[in-house]
């Protein structure tokens, strides 16, 4: 009886020190976030790119002044600036040369995005902690819009 | 029955005491390896990355004179050089392949030379001496505003460099 208490004690110990650290490790992760809040941020403007489907109504989908977002939403990554519509080409066989032609019904959106980025050396231009330069491929939510697989264009630092 | 037992309990423990003292033995020789190679100096060279092919706008953002990181932070060296070539595309078509460059004002792919501290070893260049820069090995690499998915085309001391 009593050797059996004196397990019950020793579980209950590491139950604790279990508790414990778990606590310690939010507290630290808590303590992380809000010293990185307080890193000074930089302008930028960066551009995304998507395909998208021609016929949609891109202008109430993607409307300048609306914020992207990470695919989540648990992110903000800016708001949008400007939207232009470019056309998309693919290589074609023609005559046995490869030329380029348009894509029928598709479209490439390329949308201009400001935010306030933080800059560490090392760790590049970072947005609601999501790392964004050019040539990256993510998942964003662009206004009312989930552009998966947008690809950023490119980044330059407001003067 | 109980002597028997023993005597397999001694031959495990000695064939654990053989085995850690072979780990032992791998990790005094690896460690003597490399202080010895440590003691060299490190020269710099000069390592030639091609990028895939990437759209201008995103090309644009890489310059002379921007420092490359690895994806864990890690600083490789600085852009010294920079130039853009032309897209290549190959187009199959009825089981013949064609090929076709992009405009350069659409997409093309970068080369770049960066300048790195290293030593060679059996030809291949150890960047800061450990990281292993073999040719064609594909390197993930990012410099403030671009992120490069590139390839290892040539290392070359800086003085033998024309």
């Amino acid at each position: 009886m009593k050797r059996e208490e004196t397990r019950r004690f020793v579980w209950v110990d590491w139950l604790i020190l279990f508790a414990l650290l778990l606590g310690g490790v939010a507290v630290a992760l808590r303590v992380r976030h809000s010293l990185r809040s307080a890193e000074a941020t930089q302008p930028i403007v960066y551009t995304l790119a998507f395909s998208a489907d021609a016929e949609l109504s891109w202008e109430s989908l993607v409307t300048v002044g609306a914020t992207v977002t990470t695919a989540n939403g648990t992110a903000t990554l800016g708001e949008i600036a400007a939207v232009e519509e470019r056309t998309l080409r693919t290589p074609l066989v023609r005559d046995g040369r490869v030329v380029f032609v348009e894509i029928p019904d598709r479209m490439q959106l390329v949308v201009t995005v400001k935010a306030n980025a933080v800059v560490r050396e090392g760790d590049g231009l970072r947005v609601g902690d999501i790392r964004i330069a050019a040539d990256g491929v993510g998942d964003f939510r662009i206004g009312s819009y989930l552009a998966e697989g947008a690809r950023v264009l490119s980044v330059q630092k407001e003067v | 029955m109980e002597e028997r037992g023993t005597r397999r309990g001694s031959i495990l423990d000695l064939f654990l005491v053989v085995l850690l003292l072979l780990a032992i033995l791998g990790a005094v020789l690896r460690w003597e390896r490399q202080s010895r190679e440590s003691d060299l100096p490190l020269e710099q060279y000069r390592l030639t990355l091609e990028t895939v092919e990437l759209a201008r706008e995103s090309a644009d953002c890489l310059a002379v004179g921007d420092t490359l990181y690895t994806e864990s932070g890690e600083k490789i060296g600085e852009v010294v050089s920079l130039e853009r070539l032309p897209a290549q595309v190959t187009v199959s078509s009825l089981g013949a392949y064609y090929r076709g460059e992009w405009s350069l004002s659409e997409r093309c792919i970068l080369r770049f030379d960066v300048a790195v501290s290293g030593r060679m070893r059996d030809g291949v260049l150890l960047y800061l001496g450990r990281t292993p820069m073999a040719i064609g090995t594909p390197q993930q690499l990012f410099s403030e505003r671009v992120r490069l998915q590139a390839r290892v085309v040539e290392t070359m001391p800086i003085s033998e460099k024309k």
